[in-house]
């Protein structure tokens, strides 16, 4: 008994390491790589002098520290509430969208703020522009497009977990610069367009995108037996979401810094 | 407060030789790659045929030959007095071997390629181990001596919070470098560029002996919390990160501050 309670807190505590190693870390420094690819030199060299270090390092500080103390209300701003007309939530604070529009307020005179606020709202937006971006962060109430779980080769994973996770799930063995490179391709006209808009509209465009990833990954499917037409359709859309997370924070970067 | 306690097996968390990770060796001699003199960097490219990064796990590589392990697997340590000095003669100390490797390097054409090309990887190896907390070990300070298992928090509240028990070295070697392991060695450099540019003369200053003084200094004072079955927070793991990245630059720029002196 003693033996097999080891050996499953072992297989427990591989997969618990595992999953927190890096694949969500990876989307996250993805999108703040390709941000970086697209930033004007002056935005991106005030941005690393506030944050003494790259965009991707910083681009997982709000998980690091999202349940420490002074951080708990944080926790509430990775994701973007909708109500049951699929529109956003916007007077709800526990909001992604609501706090990158309450930041980017104040960055707007950025330079009255301290250095250490003006960090740390670099900090927020990094991850949350990120994160607003993620599939599974847009928010339904409607039952069918609730979370529920799958299973990989049997095991049961959060649909949460697997999306959070896809970038590294269909990169496996990449870097995050060596991902950036592959999918910043767009051309001048097709960035302006991914930017045009607002945190609001953007929000609105993932509303009504978002609902598919429940019709392509129903609840209980195994991941290893879907087709590959489903697969490259999953990998179609978070490529697409890590696309837009990474041009809309450079254009957001670059407009804080452009004065 | 429940915690669930999560057993691993300690055979899997230590190698035959503990080291810093490939990644972090990597990373590190990335750094030094780029801080080299032209002239150094043609001289190590020459001996090694590539770059740093390329002969900086081979030290390790070799640990899985038994016989190899029994005469270098101490090398990976070094020993400090209880003034926090590095005094050691002894051939099983990290800077000793540091010392031999630069003088072998120093006076190359007296050798055979074969012993300059692994004295450089030699070198460049426990230059960046020398850096690392766990690899200090301090007389008068037992568990700087020892390997222990400590509990290490995923910083979730309640019945979400997951406490893994790995070893003190493990949390050292890989746990806390491999939060970017999605990075590329050159990204990384590029960081910790970023972050310490600074600090690189200061650094850089002294020789292998000061250094390891200066990371005993930096090292002691974690043993007065750091005792088996310690619980770490996130927080405090958090921080111990921006430790880790400074000494990660220490050991970049004096790895290439000690090549630009021998190939100067």
């Amino acid at each position: 008994m003693r033996k097999l309670l080891t050996f499953t807190s072992l297989f427990v505590a591989l997969v618990v390491v595992q999953s927190a190693k890096a694949w969500n870390g990876i989307g996250h420094a993805t999108i703040a790589k390709i941000a970086e690819r697209n930033m004007t030199d002056e935005a991106l060299e005030k941005c690393r002098g506030y944050l003494k270090h790259s965009m991707p390092y910083h681009a997982s500080w709000m998980d690091y520290w999202r349940n420490c103390k002074g951080f708990e209300e944080t926790n509430y701003w990775h994701s973007v509430p909708l109500d049951d007309k699929y529109r956003q939530q916007k007077k709800q604070t526990r909001n992604a969208a609501y706090q990158i529009k309450r930041i980017c307020k104040q960055m707007k005179k950025y330079h009255k703020l301290s250095d250490s606020i003006v960090c740390d709202n670099l900090k927020y937006l990094i991850h949350m522009v990120g994160d607003m971006h993620c599939p599974v962060h847009t928010k339904y109430v409607q039952e069918h497009l609730k979370q529920r779980s799958v299973r990989v080769k049997g095991k049961k994973v959060g649909f949460h977990t697997y999306w959070d996770g896809a970038v590294g799930y269909y990169h496996k063995g990449m870097k995050c610069d060596q991902i950036a490179e592959m999918y910043d391709t767009f051309t001048d006209e097709q960035i302006a367009e991914i930017c045009s808009g607002n945190p609001d509209s953007w929000v609105a465009v993932n509303a009504a995108e978002m609902q598919e990833i429940y019709t392509l990954l129903p609840a209980k499917s195994e991941v290893t037996e879907l087709s590959e037409r489903t697969h490259a359709k999953i990998k179609e859309i978070v490529v697409r979401q890590v696309q837009r997370g990474g041009y809309r924070l450079a254009h957001i970067m670059n407009e804080i810094f452009k004065k | 407060m429940k915690r669930y306690i999560i057993l691993t097996l300690l055979a899997l968390s230590i190698s035959t030789v503990s080291a810093w990770n490939k990644f972090a060796q990597e990373c590190i001699a990335t750094l030094a790659e780029q801080n080299l003199t032209e002239k150094a960097k043609a001289e190590t490219t020459k001996i090694l045929g590539g770059n740093l990064a390329s002969g900086a796990w081979w030290l390790q590589a070799i640990a899985k030959d038994k016989e190899a392990t029994k005469h270098t697997g101490s090398w990976h340590f070094i020993n400090v007095s209880e003034n926090l000095t590095s005094q050691t003669t002894s051939p099983k100390d990290g800077v000793v071997q540091i010392e031999r490797c630069i003088d072998v390097l120093s006076n190359r054409t007296e050798h055979s390629d074969s012993t300059v090309v692994a004295s450089l990887k030699t070198l460049i190896h426990l230059v960046a181990d020398m850096h690392n907390i766990s690899h200090v070990r301090i007389a008068g300070i037992l568990d700087s001596r020892r390997n222990f298992n400590i509990g290490v928090s995923n910083g979730k509240l309640g019945k979400k919070e997951v406490v893994t028990s790995m070893s003190w070295r493990k949390f050292w070697d890989s746990q806390i470098i491999n939060r970017r392991a999605y990075f590329s060695p050159e990204m990384y450099a590029e960081d910790l560029t970023l972050s310490h540019a600074a600090d690189k003369e200061n650094f850089s200053k002294g020789d292998v002996r000061h250094w390891a003084a200066d990371m005993a200094r930096l090292a002691a004072p974690i043993y007065q919390w750091a005792k088996p079955d310690y619980y770490m927070t996130r927080e405090q793991n958090n921080r111990l990160e921006l430790m880790n990245d400074k000494t990660m630059a220490r050991a970049g720029y004096r790895l290439a501050a000690v090549l630009n002196d021998i190939f100067k």
